[in-house]
């Protein structure tokens, strides 16, 4: 592997000087092909990647490069891949994970983050990004006091640029909706589409848990706040259409169990769903071993798989290939396809991440909610 | 064949690509010397007729909205079996499309391999020509098919002499009562046909007309959709039906850049090829094509698609 990148070879023959040049003027990670090469400088004892990748091991070791404090470490990942890692560093028996020093580009989430290096075939999508001149929606909120969860919840939601009163709107409810806003950049997600009409102007629910691993397990009384105390408030305050024909529930990880467990406990309320890297663990026989947390989960998922019935019409799936949930989620697919339910899915070369999720929203969107763009010409 | 002018409408016309981003309207009048008040058509916006600030902002003249569309929604409410005849001739249209659609999918699909390997060095085969003549013969039926639908349904509708018809076109006129030029504009094509088609109101507008965009590919004799990145879309083009039919043999494809797949050699001698009766012009922005009476006087900006799949420089024919 050595061979990948012959200019650092080079430049580690000329000690730490000539390294510290050699980093200071080069990309790193240096992507080449199928290759990536990470470097690293620091006096210690141990440098890995760590990384969710599932399939590959989580803890790679990098090589001390002879005569200097730098370290390589060089790994083969297929094209079009988007890998989230953090740097791990040892000394006198103490670890730390850090973001990769040398790597400007990080990914943002609830949890800090990580760096990321893209492949090659790879590309940011351009209908991501925020565009001056593209009209944006507005936020705003109010408040419920929820019957079902015995508190107040605040309720965040999006207008398109073209809201008009006079229109009647359709609906998506998004959990985690603040998570989509912050590191899925949601709002220009959906500012461009509507702008660019390949999605029809819909106002849009931000819902946020206050106890995330609870609500969203499954429980029914997240499902009766949802249905029995927001649609209808939707609908109070904003000209939005109250048939499930123009109705979406959409979340990711826990939030697609969530969204479907809300789907499941009120059929005929939401023909759409668009769940991303579902939780959908379940057992055929046995216990689950993905820890105490994914309880409520697989008892919730058990139920529903022995009992699918129609929560919905068209459910889009995607799941990342790099995460150990493909296997549920590619499970899924038949499973709702044989009761009649109309399934995309959709596969990256990523893993549990937002922007795993950002990725694939367009696909997602546009094919819930199909706009005639073929008419239009501006 | 050349682009030519149908002798029933003789007004100077102005076809142009988008003008939203960087409008041209201004330099426009001023070179046809009008200064006076200017109609605009936006009824192919739908509910968002009147989002037309910036229609404003880009002239000096005064600028009064035609409400074509507004007027035609308060049209089906006073007189709903209007609406209900629309709605079945779309029902039928949609089935026809259908069919359509599955005739047609695999001749596209055959025309795209043969062209491939055209591209890639092999011997040009005359099936080529027999399936390009196949998909034309398709589209010719179909095309015919499409206006017995829309006979049929205005001979029910009558829109030549119904009085709620004509008391529809008759606000729109006075709406644009001494409007020295009219602005078409683009938006959903088959909306500003329908509300055009079901006014007469070019008919009788004898002023000079500016329409860019979806708005200029409505007055041509076809109307062909198409789009290549649409998600989930095979990206075959869609021949409609007829438009305004103000000139023919002359096919415009509006954004050319960001709807077209100009990387491809193949899918853009599809189109050509599959339009070969027709001038296939690429129009962006600052693209213009002005005709005076009959006459085609000015091209700037235009890009022809090459039966070979390039874009070239379009000159006068």
């Amino acid at each position: 592997m050595s061979d990948t990148w012959p200019e650092l070879e080079l430049a580690a023959q000329g000690g730490n000087e000539a390294m510290d040049h050699f980093a200071r003027n080069h990309s790193i990670p240096h992507v080449s092909g199928d290759s990536a090469t990470f470097i690293f400088h620091g006096d210690v004892d141990e440098v890995f990647l760590q990384h969710w990748v599932f399939g590959l091991g989580s803890h790679n070791p990098f090589t001390r490069m002879a005569g200097t404090n730098w370290w390589r470490l060089t790994i083969e990942f297929p094209r079009h891949s988007r890998i989230e890692y953090k740097i791990g560093v040892a000394k006198d028996g103490h670890e730390v994970w850090l973001h990769d020093p040398l790597n400007p580009r990080i990914a943002h989430d609830p949890f800090g983050g990580n760096s990321v290096v893209q492949m090659t075939g790879y590309e940011e999508p351009e209908w991501s990004l925020p565009v001056a001149t593209v009209p944006r929606g507005t936020l705003e909120s109010w408040k419920i006091q929820s019957k079902s969860l015995h508190e107040q919840r605040e309720i965040r939601v999006y207008l398109p640029s073209r809201y008009r009163e006079n229109r009647r709107h359709r609906i998506m409810f998004v959990h985690d909706g603040d998570d989509y806003m912050r590191f899925c950049r949601f709002g220009a997600v959906l500012d461009n589409l509507t702008y660019r009409r390949e999605i029809p102007p819909m106002v849009v629910v931000l819902l946020n848990p206050h106890d995330r691993l609870r609500e969203y397990a499954g429980d029914r009384r997240h499902a009766a706040f949802v249905v029995e105390e927001v649609v209808p408030e939707i609908e109070k305050r904003y000209p939005v259409i109250s048939e499930p024909s123009a109705r979406c529930l959409a979340g990711a990880s826990f939030g697609g169990v969530a969204s479907l467990s809300t789907a499941w406990y009120y059929p005929n309320t939401f023909d759409m769903l668009l769940l991303q890297s579902g939780s959908f663990a379940f057992t055929d026989i046995g216990q689950h071993a993905r820890g105490r947390v994914f309880d409520p989960v697989v008892e919730f998922m058990n139920r529903f798989r022995k009992q699918v019935g129609q929560p919905a019409k068209r459910i889009f799936l995607s799941c990342g290939v790099y995460e150990s949930l493909i296997y549920e989620n590619r499970s899924f697919v038949p499973l709702l396809q044989k009761h009649g339910i109309e399934v995309k899915f959709v596969e990256a070369r990523d893993g549990h991440n937002w922007e795993n999720w950002r990725d694939r929203l367009r696909s997602g969107l546009t094919w819930l909610f199909p706009v005639p763009l073929w008419f239009y010409y501006e | 064949m050349t682009p030519a002018r149908n002798e029933e409408f003789d007004s100077p016309l102005l076809l142009t690509g988008p003008q939203h981003a960087q409008p041209r309207l201004r330099e426009a009048l001023r070179s046809w010397n009008i200064s006076g008040k200017i109609g605009l058509v936006s009824a192919g916006w739908e509910e968002d007729e009147f989002d037309d600030a910036w229609v404003r902002d880009a002239v000096d003249n005064a600028v009064v909205n035609s409400h074509l569309y507004e007027f035609g929604e308060q049209l089906f409410v006073e007189d709903p079996e209007i609406i209900h005849l629309l709605r079945r001739r779309q029902d039928e249209l949609r089935k026809l499309r259908e069919v359509n659609k599955i005739q047609l999918d695999h001749l596209l699909a055959t025309a795209r391999e043969l062209l491939r390997r055209e591209f890639a060095g092999e011997e040009v085969l005359a099936e080529t020509d027999t399936t390009f003549r196949q998909i034309r013969e398709v589209d010719a039926l179909y095309i015919d098919h499409v206006h017995d639908v829309i006979r049929k349904y205005d001979k029910q509708i009558e829109p030549t002499s119904r009085a709620t018809v004509l008391n529809y076109r008759q606000r729109v006129l006075e709406q644009l009562d001494g409007c020295q030029a009219l602005f078409v504009a683009g938006g959903h094509i088959g909306v500003l046909l329908n509300r055009l088609n079901l006014s007469r109101l070019l008919r009788h507008l004898q002023i000079p007309v500016i329409a860019w965009s979806g708005g200029a590919m409505a007055m041509g004799d076809k109307i062909v959709f198409y789009h290549h990145f649409i998600p989930h879309s095979s990206g075959d083009a869609e021949l409609s039906r007829h438009g305004m039919r103000w000139f023919h043999s002359l096919l415009l494809f509006p954004s050319a850049s960001q709807r077209l797949n100009l990387a491809s050699r193949v899918e853009i001698a599809l189109l050509a090829r599959r339009f070969n009766e027709d001038f296939c012009y690429a129009m962006d922005e600052g693209s213009e094509l002005e005709w005076s009476s009959q006459k085609l006087v000015r091209m700037d900006g235009i890009n022809r698609l090459s039966l070979d799949g390039y874009l070239v420089r379009a000159t006068q024919p």
